[in-house]
């Protein structure tokens, strides 16, 4: 595959501690897009050695705006099903330019590794040293021993390692969008963490088209309706749940994803007083919400919103998915932060906001039917775009997103190449 | 002088040529690997100091010194390198010399420099030639110490050069080079004035007012030419090598193939014609590639910081360490799509180990800057390893370049 593409797809074995790379048949790509299209053929094709899959979308890290998802498709030990889940903010695209479009992890590690995948070369290395660590020490620990604060990574803390239903896959330091427990298959795997860091280059078939195009695209969506607003707050008035007023207080900033014009994220002061003039002598001055219903889940329990951000930061240290967190912590009657947090160790339930079908339900409906959420997700995971953005911006149409991929990759997708792609993945 | 400059048998000429990277060399030499990869020469030496010493001016026919540390590049090659580069150049060697290259051999009475000596050419921009205000206006920036004097730089980038005694770029006797410091000379007898500098354009950056940078430069030589018994000394005050400026470097190529009568070309092969084939180069390379991608992504991680560490007389900061690193990234692409190698070493993983330990030293430096710690030392050991693993890896990639050339050819 020639365009838009790395062209390569890692097989890494941890059963032998084996990494191969094979080339990305083109053929493979006119089929099924790219994306859960193609995640989910090598789950097909491997599944006899229960892999995760990480795959990005054919337009991730490109021009086109809100290219910035790739996913993690694996079977969910919560549900049963095939499903996938998001993987936002920059590490989306960081997969793509450490030179993999997809990475195929099969079979189970007898001790504890993480994988480094930089520019083209997938490695897998010993992790006793960070096994046991939280998912921000194990991100420090990664960063500052590969000597690059970019580095992205896809890690697990103390719930996937104990294996908890409710082990999440968290990015970087944050939440990510796997509700699906894709945390407590990586810890199966003994698989702590996966780093991401390259600086490769994407060819375009048709770049001053392609560009022109992306340009006058992004014209367009920055006219959109939600022009001038920012961050989880506004998501959350859009759903009917306006929290804007209980969280303000302690906003600080908002960030987008990658080339993507709304900022889902809202970063919060925690640990200092938000109204201090002087700069704040911490890195970052909190906590990066980048999930809304872990924080309207927290909020119901009647917390503030300093208590609520505080156990969503728990919630993400220990790798655990603050929705179940809350729920299953309302369930039980416990309603006092330190009470939640220490249910973080062994918290089992059955849950009532369990997404039902192959997309994560982290991405708001935005009263949508179920049908119309779940196209629009499909295209969204299929193309590498950040699925919120996806259902905020009609300008993204389908109709669009196939000329931009035929511009970027000299192949000749339809309408009827979608509709099949979408049939097979919801299948 | 023939002005029409081309990429016509380039490849078919293929005179052996050294690029000096030893001792006092900063990253510029590799702006000259830059474009005689560009131009098609391969046949392509790297020399440090030893090399001159030893006699490695020997098999080759051209000499390139680019910029760095002139001080430490004489100091280096002493009054036996000076003899070695003399006896090269009257054999019919060509020497050229850009920026501290440049300086080089120019008449000097400071320790060392004075050991060459081989042009007798005065600068204007030396500080003997300024008023009191206007030496004090260059005391704290843009000036290099020189004795009791310091050698001061009045604009920096582009310059306007005027061509002059015949010689002609594409019919125009204009031609735009950059300026980073590289001497303005005086006229003198013993030189053939080539260009000289005519004025600026909107892209130099003056560090004095426009008054005094034109008192200091205009009219004065850029490029000129000295022979010497069989040989000829080409010396450049602007970057001509830079490869932004294509125009120069046709100029600098045409020199270099124009300039080939007095030493005979070398027929002797400089590959090994084993070549390292199959699974054992592919695993060599991803070992290589592996390295380099640590090393790459160790120095992105430092592109933030406002360090930088005085090594000699010039200043490095981070940025110039990668530049090293992709010039051996920009040209590995090459050999993975190949099928064979000319490694040519005797231990082929050696240059791995080498980026290994570069790669060590440069995750010290990163935790040392982050600890507030003093990183000179480490800087110096990182910047030599550098220079030694990239110009090992540059000759594994000229030898198999030359070496497909050559098959294809026969």
């Amino acid at each position: 595959m020639e365009y838009l593409s790395t062209n390569k797809i890692a097989i890494v074995d941890l059963t032998n501690s084996k990494v191969s790379d094979q080339e990305l048949d083109k053929e493979l790509v006119k089929e099924k897009i790219g994306g859960a299209g193609i995640t989910t053929a090598l789950y097909e094709e491997y599944q006899k050695e229960d892999p995760v899959i990480l795959g990005t979308g054919l337009l991730t890290g490109t021009l086109v705006p809100a290219s910035a998802l790739s996913i993690i498709t694996a079977k969910s030990p919560l549900t049963g099903k095939v499903c996938h889940a998001p993987i936002t903010l920059y590490a989306g695209i960081e997969l793509k330019y450490s030179g993999f479009d997809y990475v195929v992890i099969k079979g189970n590690s007898s001790k504890p590794v993480y994988l480094w995948i930089h520019d083209g070369i997938a490695d897998l290395k010993e992790a006793n040293e960070i096994w046991g660590k939280d998912v921000w020490e194990s991100t420090d620990f990664i960063r500052e021993l590969m000597g690059d604060p970019l580095i992205q990574i896809l890690g697990i803390g103390k719930g996937g390692e104990s294996g908890s239903d409710f082990g999440q896959v968290c990015i970087n330091y944050w939440a990510s969008g796997d509700r699906w427990g894709f945390g407590k298959l990586f810890g199966q795997k003994k698989l702590k963490l996966v780093a991401l860091r390259g600086m490769s280059l994407l060819e375009i078939a048709d770049p001053e088209e392609f560009v022109r195009e992306c340009k006058e695209l992004l014209s367009t969506i920055k006219k959109g309706s939600f022009a001038g607003k920012k961050g989880i707050g506004e998501l959350s008035a859009a759903l009917g749940e306006d929290i804007r007023k209980w969280l303000e207080p302690i906003v600080h900033r908002h960030l987008s994803c990658f080339n993507t014009s709304f900022p889902t994220n809202t970063f919060v002061f925690l640990d200092e007083e938000p109204k201090r003039l002087k700069e704040t002598d911490k890195e970052e001055p909190g906590f990066l919400i980048t999930d809304l219903y872990g924080l309207l889940g927290f909020k119901k329990l009647g917390l503030s919103a300093s208590d609520t951000c505080a156990l969503l930061r728990e919630s993400a240290k220990y790798g655990m998915d603050a929705v179940a967190v809350a729920e299953l912590s309302q369930k039980a009657g416990k309603k006092k932060p330190d009470e939640i947090k220490k249910t973080l160790s062994g918290l089992k339930g059955a849950l009532e906001s369990l997404g039902k079908g192959k997309f994560s339900p982290w991405c708001p409906s935005f009263n949508l039917s179920t049908d119309e959420w779940e196209r629009r997700q499909a295209v969204a995971y299929l193309f590498g775009i950040h699925p919120i953005f996806a259902l905020m911006s009609p300008e993204l149409s389908e109709e669009k997103l196939i000329e931009l991929a035929n511009l970027g990759t000299g192949l000749a997708f339809t309408a009827e190449t979608l509709d099949k792609v979408i049939a097979d993945i919801l299948k | 002088m023939p002005s029409s400059i081309s990429y016509r048998n380039q490849t078919s000429f293929d005179p052996p040529i050294g690029i000096y990277m030893g001792r006092g060399a900063s990253h510029s030499w590799l702006w000259f690997v830059e474009i005689l990869d560009r131009m098609g020469f391969y046949h392509v030496h790297f020399v440090d100091e030893k090399d001159i010493l030893s006699g490695g001016l020997e098999p080759i026919n051209v000499l390139l010194m680019s910029g760095g540390d002139t001080f430490a590049i004489a100091e280096g090659l002493g009054a036996e390198g000076s003899d070695q580069l003399r006896r090269f150049i009257e054999g019919g060697g060509v020497y050229i010399g850009t920026c501290a290259g440049a300086y080089l051999p120019l008449r000097s009475s400071m320790d060392f420099l004075n050991q060459f000596n081989f042009i007798n050419v005065k600068i204007s921009n030396i500080s003997r030639r300024l008023s009191e205000s206007e030496r004090y206006s260059f005391k704290r920036f843009a000036c290099s110490p020189y004795g009791c004097d310091f050698v001061f730089h009045v604009v920096r980038e582009d310059v306007l050069l005027e061509m002059v005694n015949g010689y002609q770029k594409d019919g125009k006797k204009e031609i735009i080079a950059p300026l980073y410091g590289g001497p303005s000379m005086l006229p003198s007898e013993d030189i053939e004035p080539i260009a000289t500098y005519k004025g600026f354009t909107r892209k130099t950056k003056f560090f004095v007012k426009e008054e005094l940078a034109e008192k200091t430069l205009i009219g004065n030589i850029a490029v000129a030419k000295k022979s010497m018994g069989k040989g000829h000394l080409f010396i450049f005050g602007p970057h001509f090598e830079h490869p932004h400026y294509p125009a120069c470097n046709l100029f600098l190529t045409e020199l270099i193939r124009k300039n080939q009568n007095g030493r005979p070309h070398t027929t002797q092969k400089d590959f090994s014609g084993n070549p390292i084939k199959g699974e054992v180069v592919r695993e060599l390379l991803k070992d290589l590639k592996r390295e380099l991608s640590n090393a790459r992504i160790i120095t992105s991680g430092m592109s933030d910081f406002s360090v930088r560490w005085l090594i000699g007389n010039k200043y490095y900061e981070p940025e110039k360490f990668r530049v090293f690193l992709e010039a051996i990234w920009n040209r590995l692409k090459y050999l993975e799509s190949g099928k064979e190698v000319d490694f040519d070493l005797k231990d082929p993983t050696e240059i791995f180990s080498q980026l290994k330990g570069m790669t060590h030293l440069l995750r010290q430096m990163k935790k040392g800057i982050d600890r507030g710690e003093a990183t000179h030392g480490l800087a110096e050991d990182l910047f030599l390893n550098l220079k030694q693993v990239t110009s090992d890896f540059l000759a594994i990639y000229f030898r198999t370049k030359r070496m497909e050339s050559i098959r294809a050819q026969a």
